[in-house]
């Protein structure tokens, strides 16, 4: 486990930052178009989201979108993300990131109405699955609390009858 | 077991798991400062603080900062980084902040294991408590969130163990006047570490006496001993902080006292999530389940023992003031706690983080599994040995360090470099589409001083932007400059004495940046631009 832990830091002085971008459009809608821009230490840059299974990790048709931005180290990136259903592109988000250093994951929710407004989430995945996850990230460790004190509850148990015999 | 356990191995464990568990803490330990490792923007504002340090210890004035009047720094945040940083100025900042996450983290659990140890328990299940202490959750959160001195604290349980020995009387040994002295000596380090950290030992300190007085057998001369050298640092310490100013903290509601990040409420007692962490500064108050469950059992384990009530009563109720002043979760309320009868005090608004009570909690917590863990063990067997499994889960997979832990850029952009002399970072002000701006340049530009060395008009601790001066200075330059008032933007500088205008053009809208250039450019027309040190960063010359 730990060796686990250790590789992907073991290269922890990156010269190249790699900024992974998720939007959850939870919609499938064959004219969507999502991008986002970004100025990248005084370059412009964009990049078209997809999903259509071509990038590493994603599935076809799922509601995320997926792309990636590489490039110098950055502390902070001005971002922008549009979106655009047969017509202009709309502005759905903009605002400033701090990215970590290396490889950092930036997500976003992406609700289509008749304005599509996006908002920064922390979770890489479908608004239903995110919210799963962020439920398990509070109820595995109470569950593992419970098997630990049934487990201390077996040993005081174990240990009073060892001591009465 | 105990018999063939070295005292030795204890440290050595404590260390091998802090490098661990703070990695890449060793890598920055060993860089020449390249990167920090922290995931907010209190990391590099700490490293200013401990880079500055060699100027700041003395006098807490510093002309560097806050040009061109200077900034007092009244109520620095730990006056042990200070010392440190003074101590080690000869190391680059981020190498010595690496070094100290982990030598922090590793200290203040092998003091928190002696703790246990007198308390009554024996190695290596005492290793439970330095285990429960140092890696608990309030430590993950000094960690991410750039707090080094919170987990610096080996004081705090070493005050803990000899104010624990001051309270005995009795048959058993009375405390006597060194265990006072000591105990006064590690209070009053406790407290020039961090505040907070002063008052968790001061619910240990009042739990502790509390339990001596109920039994009637407390120990004069070493109170005595205690009161000799706490209560003269106290009061200097009080003195100064009412003498130091500084940021007036506004009147806060229940609501945000126990918003997430400030209280110890039961979501960030349950695990860290990764909301959490993108959106409420890491903040986690998780004390590891084995250490939990365990002092949960001290009413049976214990019940023929002397004084673990104490230890008992003490930890959990600083785990409820820990829980600010309502139980539950902001957007669930359950019900009002003992914290809440503070509202109405005077200065009640300077405790604003509850939650960092809790430090006194995982210290009587981690005393008691410490301790339950030696008397179950022997009659339990070898299924008891399963507990130390349990608390490498605790540690790497619910609290999940290191894999939450960032790296940030830690070179400083060599524009800087281009000119000499005072320089103002310039920022556009944005109220609503940035998530905490302000604070991440601040705390950038004031890191960015410790390579440059120029002063720069940012005061690198407050916290509130309104009130910063080099907000102040950035908001009504800004305004000159859209305005396209060169004339007015040059004045208004050398006014200041300003040498310099660092821009980052970047975070502009493009129109307003195409204004602010255009003013830039007529007061110097080459810049130095640099894209290095991870910020694009256009430099103008103020004209002679």
């Amino acid at each position: 486990m730990l060796t686990l832990v250790l590789i992907p830091m073991l290269h922890a002085a990156p010269t190249q930052q790699i900024v992974r971008l998720e939007v959850d459009a939870a919609a499938v809608d064959p004219r969507l178009e999502v991008q986002v821009h970004a100025l990248w230490l005084g370059a412009a840059r964009s990049v078209t989201l997809r999903d259509d299974g071509s990038t590493p990790g994603d599935v076809a048709g799922d509601g995320v979108w997926l792309g990636e931005l590489r490039g110098d180290p950055v502390s902070m990136l001005p971002l922008s993300l549009t979106v655009a259903r047969g017509g202009a592109p709309v502005t759905a988000w903009e605002g400033n990131e701090p990215i970590a250093l290396g490889e950092d994951h930036l997500s976003w929710s992406l609700e289509l109405g008749d304005t599509p407004r996006a908002w920064r989430v922390a979770a890489a995945a479908t608004s239903r699955s995110a919210r799963a996850r962020e439920a398990a990230a509070v109820t595995a460790p109470i569950a593992w609390a419970c098997f630990v004190l049934i487990y201390v509850a077996w040993l005081v148990e174990r240990a009073l009858r060892r001591e009465e015999d | 077991m105990s018999a063939r356990w070295r005292w030795w191995w204890t440290p050595l464990v404590f260390l091998a798991l802090a490098a661990l568990w703070t990695w890449p803490a060793g890598l920055a330990a060993l860089s020449p400062g390249d990167r920090l490792v922290g995931r907010h923007f209190d990391v590099p504002a700490s490293l200013w603080f401990l880079g500055s340090s060699p100027r700041l210890l003395l006098s807490l004035t510093d002309p560097m900062t806050g040009w061109p009047d200077g900034v007092t720094y009244g109520r620095p945040d730990s006056f042990t980084v200070l010392a440190l940083g003074w101590a080690l100025q000869w190391l680059h900042p981020a190498r010595v902040y690496g070094a100290l996450q982990i030598l922090g983290v590793a200290g203040t659990a092998w003091a928190a294991e002696a703790f246990a140890r007198e308390v009554g328990a024996r190695a290596p299940w005492s290793l439970l408590a330095g285990i429960a202490v140092g890696f608990c959750g309030l430590a993950s959160t000094a960690l991410l969130e750039g707090y080094v001195y919170h987990v610096l604290a080996p004081w705090l349980p070493l005050f803990a163990l000899f104010w624990w020995r001051a309270c005995r009387g009795g048959p058993s040994g009375e405390g006597t006047t060194r265990d006072g002295l000591l105990a006064g000596l590690m209070f009053s380090l406790t407290l020039l570490t961090t505040a907070y950290l002063g008052l968790a030992a001061g619910l240990l300190l009042v739990g502790f006496a509390a339990g001596g007085l109920l039994r009637r057998s407390i120990s004069v001369r070493a109170w005595a001993g205690a009161a000799a050298v706490a209560v003269p640092a106290v009061g200097l310490y009080v003195a100064a902080f009412a003498a130091g100013g500084g940021e007036s903290a506004p009147p806060e509601t229940a609501w945000e006292v126990s918003s997430l990040g400030r209280s110890a409420h039961l979501l960030a007692m349950a695990g860290p999530t990764a909301s959490q962490d993108r959106f409420a500064h890491s903040a986690s108050a998780t004390t590891p389940a084995v250490a939990l469950c365990l002092a949960l059992a001290a009413p049976v384990a214990l019940r023929a023992l002397p004084r673990w009530r104490a230890l008992a009563a003490t930890g959990f109720g600083a785990l409820v003031l820990s829980m600010g002043p309502l139980l539950g979760s902001p957007e669930l309320p359950l019900g009002p706690l003992p914290l809440s009868l503070l509202a109405d005090l005077p200065g009640h608004e300077l405790l604003r983080f509850p939650g960092r009570l809790g430090w006194a909690w995982v210290i009587c917590g981690g005393a008691l599994a410490g301790r339950v863990a030696t008397e179950l063990a022997p009659r339990a067997g070898r299924p008891a040995l399963a507990l130390f499994a349990f608390a490498l889960v605790d540690l790497f997979l619910v609290e999940r360090l290191p894999l939450r832990q960032h790296l940030q850029v830690g070179t400083t952009p060599s524009a800087y470099g281009a000119h000499e002399g005072p320089v103002l970072d310039l920022f556009p002000e944005e109220l609503s589409r940035v998530y905490e701006f302000d604070a991440w340049a601040q705390a950038r530009s004031c890191y960015h001083q410790l390579e440059h060395g120029r002063p720069i008009a940012s005061d690198c601790v407050i916290t509130r932007s309104e009130a910063n001066p080099g907000w102040q200075k950035s908001r009504a330059l800004n305004g000159l400059l859209l305005a396209g008032d060169a004339a007015g933007a040059e004045a208004l500088l050398r006014g200041w004495d300003f040498e310099t205008v660092a821009l980052r053009p970047d975070f502009y809208r493009p129109g307003d940046r195409a204004k602010v250039q255009a003013t830039l450019s007529t007061l110097d027309p080459t810049p130095a631009v640099s894209t290095d040190g991870g910020e694009h960063l256009v430099a103008y010359r103020v004209p002679p």
